[in-house]
């Protein structure tokens, strides 16, 4: 039997409202009146019905569904007779559920509220632990620029508009860390410089391969950072993901949201190399391939490497293979070349000169220059030319003198006299503040000249070493009555030329009554004297480099041409025929029975003022007799050494008109400091510096230094030398990341560092050299292929993402270090 | 007028499409370098407005606002793209931090439970066909009063004719708990007669004490007892069928007012720009 409990039919189903939010509290008690609270919760039941008046009776109106008209009928008054008590009503489902939701809105503002206003705000609202390289750091306020404003200062930040990228957080990362010139630049790169490389960059393989996304996405979506001042450090480093998060990953696809360029992979459309990594010439000019081919099987056995690693060597990083130093790599071949040993030239350079003049029109023309070396052909140098250049009074003179030939002026005008003797005054007036005050004096005066202030040790490099007696030897051979005719000069009175003839070249006899100069021995015919200008000087032993015309002079120059009895030593010992020299051209020397070896002196000579052995007529060791050994022993003299082979070593010495330096040896710091400040001054244009840096940059000039050394022009219009190969910069990314260590176990096969480095032997390297320009570059090795590192790098294997190879961030990316001030340090210490 | 099937195609078609569409964008700005997580979770927002504008649209029947009916396809078929917005936005991983913690959980929870809610809304209805009579929820109360009254005067009346207070007794002992309140509420969602199948046998169990006129009184109470046992399973079916909303709408609630707070804090502190 089944009870059915439900009806519909209209007069016994009541109107059920599930949308009001109070029902009757007797529905539990299964007897809820009709009626029903009002929306307030409050019962409007009374009665069961309300009595309808019919005529004189009052009639029940009790509904159908509650059970019809009662027996009784109302109540003579009217009421009904059947009153209802009220209720408590109660909530229906619906308004429970309002209420519910109610409740939890407002724990849910309560939550908040107490989360922003507690005390640790911070805690409550980060998103997630920061990583592991940051989670030293305590303050939200340390990266998030908003947070000092508080819950207020939050609402506004949220609603204000964002600041430029370089304003805002992103500011905030660079105080700790140091991300190139323009971190907020894509690869932290000037946009000039981007857009420079954006053209030389190598394209994509092939359009057909370019990933559809990352297209549209190109075409969707501006670049990002194009309309923010930069890209955000967010955009690519996202925090709070854990101590575990890496900050660096990046999809490779993302990595090129700003490309115009893009691709699928590594193996999928990335450019070729090109000609990575041989982008530029080398800084040393180093032909490997003839090297290999030419010079090092004709090498000394033992001196020519014969593997790679004898000449480079990792890094402290393993990273970059690098040169290893003159010494270990190239000084067994060039170490000798370098010093000038067996050169044909001069190894000296000339720096501080008597210029060679035509005192014979100079005289005509009546110029006052005083004293002057009759015999010098030296040409003003490049120093001389640079100091003088810097004088402003001095530059109309040394531009016009530049244009004459000053050892033919019989055609100069008057003007053209005057410069060469404004020039010749200068050349006093310098040798005086040389012997004066020293090379310390040059200092200011260098400075002016280079456009550069010369620190002391650099003073040091360029003209240091130079000693007193050297100038002041100098002088006296030059400038015998210097003081007295720069007195004169000053004083305004005319200083002639002394002399006139060839005879008497020197004016030693003037100079001696002044005092200024001891070098005289001219005109002693059978002098032994050592004066540069042994002029006449029949059987002079004057060790002068000039002895031309000396017939028995015992010259030790290296010019001893047609010095008939000379004992030179020097390499031109050509037609000596009694010459007792010790240089490399002894042809024709009859009586040459010189025991000086190698050595600079001029011994040998018949009747040279160096009676060292060997000598036939002199006073030497073998076959004299005693009482010619006790005569030569009276006129003995010490030897007069070439002072180009005596300063072999290095150093200055002086040297018929001239004061030279010999470089002692790779590295020399008077070469590279010449070399680099005129190279610096280049750019400034200063005059003299080109002259200055041509005469010591030449490939053949002494030191060699440019035979290996290239030399870039840089954009500034300095000219650089390179010192120093390849070697990497602390602290400095570029934009391809190779580290060698790592793949030394790969290459096990024959061919070695040969498999990417492999030899080019058709490439014309010598004429990347030709100019300055450093992207000139034929190099010796082919360039290496992007199917080369293919073979490993691929997802599977070595790995293919873009950070694999490349860092995003160029330039100076390393932070530097902590500033601590001594009173931090005495502070800490109090501590302990 | 479109079948069921072509109804739930339809929709699923147009759903499917969204989401391509909306993953398509979201990949785009993504390879823009670009943070999804604002085009997601603004996305997000408004798909939540659009959700909740549903209980604001049964609200309003008198305003031209389409047919419920439309509303609430949008809403189921939109609920389910709000599923893989939300973990767009949120990423495969566990949330970090408090309030994101919290926010996680509470759109969790609404995922949960507007899941569950159209699970049971599809099948609950055929349960409570098929088991007994359908009753208005609002009126089980008066019905199981009403039946325990007739029940308790079965049993009161059993006394004088009968002559013996079995009945009564049984009544007094069994079947006045049972029809006080509703009961066995778990085995009716369980879809478990266990206990009204208990309480008939031992019903049953009573006919050997009594005459054919408590036989006759026995059968009375056992199909109040089975009208009872109905009247219970309608209120557990349909009690979860209202029920389910008690979390799900006060979760919205909770969750609207913890997103707006998150929107806020992630604008405050967004060190790139959307």
């Amino acid at each position: 039997m089944i009870r059915r409990l439900q009806s519909f039919i209209f007069n016994k189903s009541p109107y059920e409202r599930p949308n009001q939010k109070w029902v009757c509290g007797r529905t539990a008690e299964g007897c809820p009146c009709r009626i029903g609270p009002d929306r307030w919760g409050r019962c409007r039941a009374q009665a069961a019905c309300a009595p309808r008046k019919d005529g004189a009776c009052w009639k029940c109106t009790r509904a159908q569904a509650s059970g019809g008209s009662c027996t009784e009928g109302p109540r003579p008054d009217g009421s009904c007779a059947h009153p209802i008590p009220p209720c408590q009503p109660v909530r229906s489902v619906r308004s429970r559920r309002g209420v519910a939701a109610r409740w939890a809105t407002v724990m849910a503002v309560g939550l908040m509220a107490l989360a922003l206003h507690g005390s640790d705000a911070a805690r409550w609202f980060s998103p997630g632990t920061l990583s592991a390289p940051h989670t030293q750091i305590g303050a939200c306020s340390d990266c998030h620029q908003s947070f000092r404003g508080g819950p207020t200062g939050w609402i506004h930040a949220a609603f204000a508009g964002a600041p430029d990228v370089g304003d805002g957080d992103s500011g905030l990362c660079l105080s700790c860390h140091t991300l190139g010139q323009a971190p907020m630049n894509p690869h932290s790169l000037p946009d000039a410089t981007l857009a420079d490389m954006g053209k030389a960059a190598p394209k994509a393989r092939s359009a057909a391969l370019s990933p559809v996304g990352l297209e549209l996405s190109g075409e969707l979506f501006t670049a990002p950072g194009k309309d923010t001042g930069g890209i955000a450090c967010a955009n690519c480093h996202r925090e709070h993901r854990g101590r575990e998060a890496k900050l660096i990953a990046l999809d490779n696809q993302r990595c090129q949201a700003c490309h115009t360029d893009k691709f699928a992979s590594f193996t999928n459309g990335h450019p070729d190399f090109g000609s990575y990594p041989y982008t530029r010439r080398t800084r040393i000019d180093f032909d490997h391939v003839k090297h290999m081919r030419q010079h090092f099987p004709d090498a000394d056995p033992g001196t020519a490497p014969q593997q790679c690693a004898d000449c480079h060597a990792p890094d402290s990083n393993g990273a970059q293979m690098v040169v290893k130093d003159f010494g270990d790599a190239c000084a067994a071949c060039h170490a000798g070349e370098i010093r000038g040993e067996n050169a044909a030239g001069s190894t000296g350079i000339p720096v501080l000169v008597a210029p060679g003049l035509d005192l014979q029109s100079l005289r005509q023309a009546k110029a006052g220059i005083g004293h002057w070396p009759e015999l010098s052909d030296r040409k003003l140098t490049s120093f001389m030319r640079t100091v003088f250049a810097a004088d402003p009074k001095l530059s109309g003179a040394l531009a016009r003198f530049e244009k004459l030939d000053p050892m033919d002026l019989r055609g100069a005008d008057p003007k053209d006299i005057q410069a060469v003797t404004r020039i010749a005054w200068a050349t006093k007036k310098l040798v005086r503040d040389l012997v004066a005050d020293g090379p310390a004096a040059l200092q200011p005066e260098l400075g002016d000249a280079l456009g550069h202030d010369i620190a002391p040790a650099a003073a040091r490099d360029l003209l240091g070493g130079l000693s007193y007696a050297t100038v002041k030897q100098a002088q006296e051979k030059w400038f015998p009555d210097l003081a007295r005719e720069l007195a004169l000069h000053a004083a305004g009175k005319a200083v002639p030329i002394p002399g006139g003839d060839t005879a008497s070249a020197d004016s030693a006899g003037a100079s001696s009554d002044s005092g200024g100069g001891s070098s005289g021995s001219q005109a002693d015919i059978l002098s032994g004297g050592s004066g540069g200008d042994d002029q006449g000087d029949i059987l002079s032993g004057g060790s002068g480099s000039d002895d031309q015309g000396d017939i028995l002079s015992g010259g030790s120059g290296s010019d001893d041409q047609g010095d008939i009895l000379s004992g030179g030593s020097g390499s031109d010992d050509q037609g000596d025929i009694l010459s007792g020299g010790s240089g490399g051209d002894d042809q024709g020397d009859i009586l040459s029975s010189d025991d000086a070896g190698a050595s600079g002196d001029s011994g040998g000579g018949i009747l040279s003022s160096e009676p060292q052995g060997g000598d036939l007529l002199g006073g030497g060791n073998g076959g004299e007799s005693g009482a010619d050994a006790a005569a030569s022993a009276e006129n003995a003299t010490l030897p007069e050494p070439n002072p180009q082979e005596w300063g072999r070593l290095g150093g200055w010495y002086q040297d018929f008109n001239a004061l030279l330096y010999r470089p002692g040896g790779h590295g020399d710091r008077f070469l590279k400091r010449w070399l680099d400040l005129a190279g610096h001054a280049m750019a400034s244009g200063r005059p003299g510096a080109k002259s200055l840096f041509a005469d010591l940059g030449s490939p053949d000039a002494p030191g060699k230094c440019t035979k290996c050394h290239s030399v870039d022009k840089l954009a500034d219009g300095t000219v650089k030398v390179n010192w120093a190969s390849r070697m990497p910069t602390p602290g400095h990314q570029e934009f391809t990341r190779f580290v060698h260590g790592p793949h030394f176990t790969l290459l096990t096969d024959n061919t070695g560092c040969a498999t990417c480095h492999a030899f080019n032997t058709d490439a014309d390297y010598a004429s990347s050299f030709d100019d300055r320009d450093p992207s000139t570059y034929h190099s010796n090795f082919e360039p290496i292929t992007r199917e080369t590192c293919g073979q490993c790098h691929v997802a599977k294997q070595a790995g293919n993402t873009c950070i694999e190879c490349h860092n995003y961030h160029v330039g100076k990316v390393a932070s530097d270090p902590t500033a601590t001030s001594m009173k931090m340090v005495e502070s800490a210490a109090g501590q302990d | 007028m479109t079948t069921l099937a072509a109804r739930r195609l339809r929709n699923g078609a147009v759903t499917l499409v969204a989401l391509a569409v909306v993953a398509a964008a979201v990949y785009l700005q993504f390879l823009a370098l670009r943070d999804t997580s604002f085009l997601t979770g603004w996305l997000l927002v408004i798909a939540f407005v659009v959700l909740a504008a549903y209980n604001l649209r049964k609200k309003l029947p008198f305003l031209p606002l389409a047919r419920s009916a439309s509303w609430m396809q949008l809403h189921l078929w939109l609920g389910l793209l709000t599923v893989a917005l939300f973990f767009m936005h949120t990423g495969l991983r566990w949330p970090n931090g408090a309030l994101e913690t919290l926010l996680w959980l509470l759109f969790v929870g609404l995922l949960v439970t507007g899941v569950f809610g159209i699970a049971i809304s599809r099948l609950a209805p055929r349960g409570l066909t098929d088991h007994g009579e359908r009753i208005l929820f609002e009126r089980i109360p008066v019905f199981r009063a009403q039946l325990a009254d007739e029940v308790e005067a079965l049993a009161t009346t059993s006394v004088q004719e009968l002559g013996s207070g079995t009945i009564a007794s049984f009544y007094s002992r069994r079947l006045q708990p049972f029809f006080a309140r509703p009961r066995n509420v778990a085995h009716h969602l369980c879809g478990s007669g266990a206990p009204v199948h208990r309480l008939r046998r031992e019903l049953r169990g009573l006919e050997r004490y009594l005459s054919d006129r408590g036989r006759e009184m026995l059968d009375e109470i056992e199909s109040r007892v089975v009208a009872k046992d109905n009247l219970d399973y309608q209120y557990a079916w349909q009690g979860l069928l209202k029920g389910w909303l008690f979390a799900h709408i006060p979760l919205t609630y909770a969750a609207a007012v913890v997103a707006a707070v998150h929107v806020v804090v992630v604008y405050a502190f967004a060190s790139a720009a959307p």
